[in-house]
């Protein structure tokens, strides 16, 4: 088949549709998180920064990899519009301000747009998806938590106090017995590890091309709560043991808190797809 | 995709990267103790100047000013824009009357919204090299018969990084 390219007036570059979407789709992304490995490696050393995945989840990696897959992998034979070409110059330009947010929000507007303009189920709209589903861990939660975040750490300690039957003042959470308790923060929250269990399960069913549907939502939804459940667990146990707050709230207590809650949400994810994983194979 | 698109592809990425990676990448979270130091010091010159006796501490990692006149005590921390440890700084100060200073202005309950979106707006200015000026809330604890409103809370309204 004969392929149909677009010449760019102003640089004189040839492009497909295909390769201007996966071009920027890389651009985007990977200046949102460049930042955070090269911040990672500053402060902890190369060692340090592999250690703790460059401050980044393997869930997001993992979902990166897989879009910035299908983009590269996209049909290279679609002539790129002039509203493309549009869109690509606004995603550019926001992208390159000098702050990791503003590569997000490209990112995010341009797969929405992305995702409206591509054949369904094509690998370019499959990656759209993962690509804004990135997004949601890495900005828009982060920011709907800075904005409801007297609300949304209310709950994660009302959930902690009520579990352990401790007393509780708004986002504080007495320790059990006596004493003072702890104070839970946004980097705390069990709302973190929701984004990131819901982008494991998106990502998974877009490599795997499928529809989703009503099962989606309960294995989805289970992913979910296994993922805030850990968090929660790891809380409880703060305020349960205060004797051992510095090992539980430390590097050793995240790392085995983060470790469990890949390890199950791996599970849920592949178990509920196992029929379309394994078909694959 | 052919290797040879994938190649020049990932040359002109590259490129793109090299020239807006490095300055997405100074690190605000590396300024953000600066902020805090100059804005304790800030705070114990105002009430120095006040004729007030200080007391400065820390506490988990954040600043505690304590400051006494006469029979009024003043106990002064940074309370987070977003608001994250208000509850923990109410469990604190009881007993006392508790005020947010926030550019210069004393507000009763913390201005959340207002500090989050002007935080991410200085951060912005920061980070364009606009601006290095911040404006911290700041929690006042007031006990005893203390006229806080006629502070000169201007002082330190606006706390610069250098």
């Amino acid at each position: 088949m004969r392929v149909r390219h677009a010449r760019l007036p102003s640089v004189g570059l040839t492009v497909s549709r295909g390769q201007l979407m996966a071009g920027l789709f890389l651009f985007t992304s990977t200046s949102g998180l460049l930042p955070r490995v090269i911040n990672s490696v500053a402060s902890e050393g190369w060692n340090g920064a592999i250690f703790i995945t460059f401050n980044t989840s393997i869930i997001v990696w993992g979902a990166w990899a897989s879009a910035c897959y299908l983009a590269l992998s996209a049909d290279d034979h679609d002539r790129v519009r002039p509203l493309d070409i549009a869109i690509a110059c606004v995603t550019f330009v926001i992208a390159a301000l000098p702050m990791a947010h503003f590569s997000w929000l490209a990112l995010s507007l341009f797969s929405s747009y992305v995702y409206l303009t591509s054949p369904r189920k094509s690998p370019l709209q499959r990656s759209a998806t993962i690509f804004f589903a990135i997004c949601v861990p890495m900005f828009w939660g982060p920011a709907m938590l800075a904005l409801a975040a007297p609300l949304l750490l209310k709950i994660d300690a009302f959930l902690v106090a009520t579990l352990i039957g401790a007393e509780r003042t708004g986002n504080v959470v007495n320790f059990v017995g006596s004493g003072p308790g702890i104070q839970i923060w946004a980097a705390c929250s069990s709302f973190h590890n929701i984004s990131h269990a819901a982008l494991a399960w998106v990502a998974l069913t877009q490599i795997l091309e499928r529809d989703l549907g009503v099962k989606d939502l309960f294995w989805c939804g289970l992913a979910i709560i296994l993922a805030a459940s850990v968090n929660l667990a790891r809380l409880t146990m703060l305020v349960q043991w205060p004797e051992y707050f510095d090992t539980i709230h430390g590097p050793l207590g995240h790392q085995i808190a983060g470790s469990l809650t890949i390890i199950l949400v791996a599970f849920v994810c592949i178990f509920g797809q196992r029929r379309e994983l394994f078909a694959r194979a | 995709m052919n290797s040879s698109r994938v190649l020049s592809l990932t040359v002109v990425v590259s490129l793109g990267l090299l020239l807006t990676v490095p300055l997405k990448s100074v690190d605000f979270l590396a300024i953000r103790p600066l902020v805090s130091a100059n804005l304790q010091q800030a705070i114990v010159a105002m009430l120095a100047k006040e004729g007030f006796d200080i007391k400065a501490g820390d506490i988990f990692g954040s600043f505690v000013v304590d400051a006494q006149r006469g029979s009024c005590h003043l106990q002064l921390k940074e309370a987070s824009a977003q608001g994250y440890n208000v509850d923990a700084i109410r469990m604190a100060s009881k007993d006392a009357q508790l005020t947010f200073e926030y550019r210069g202005e004393l507000w009763h309950s913390h201005p959340r919204l207002r500090a989050t979106i002007s935080e991410f707006w200085n951060r912005f200015k920061w980070h364009f090299t606009i601006d290095n000026s911040f404006s911290p809330v700041v929690s006042v604890a007031a006990k005893g018969s203390c006229e806080i409103g006629a502070l000169p809370w201007h002082s330190i309204a606006k706390i610069r990084t250098d």
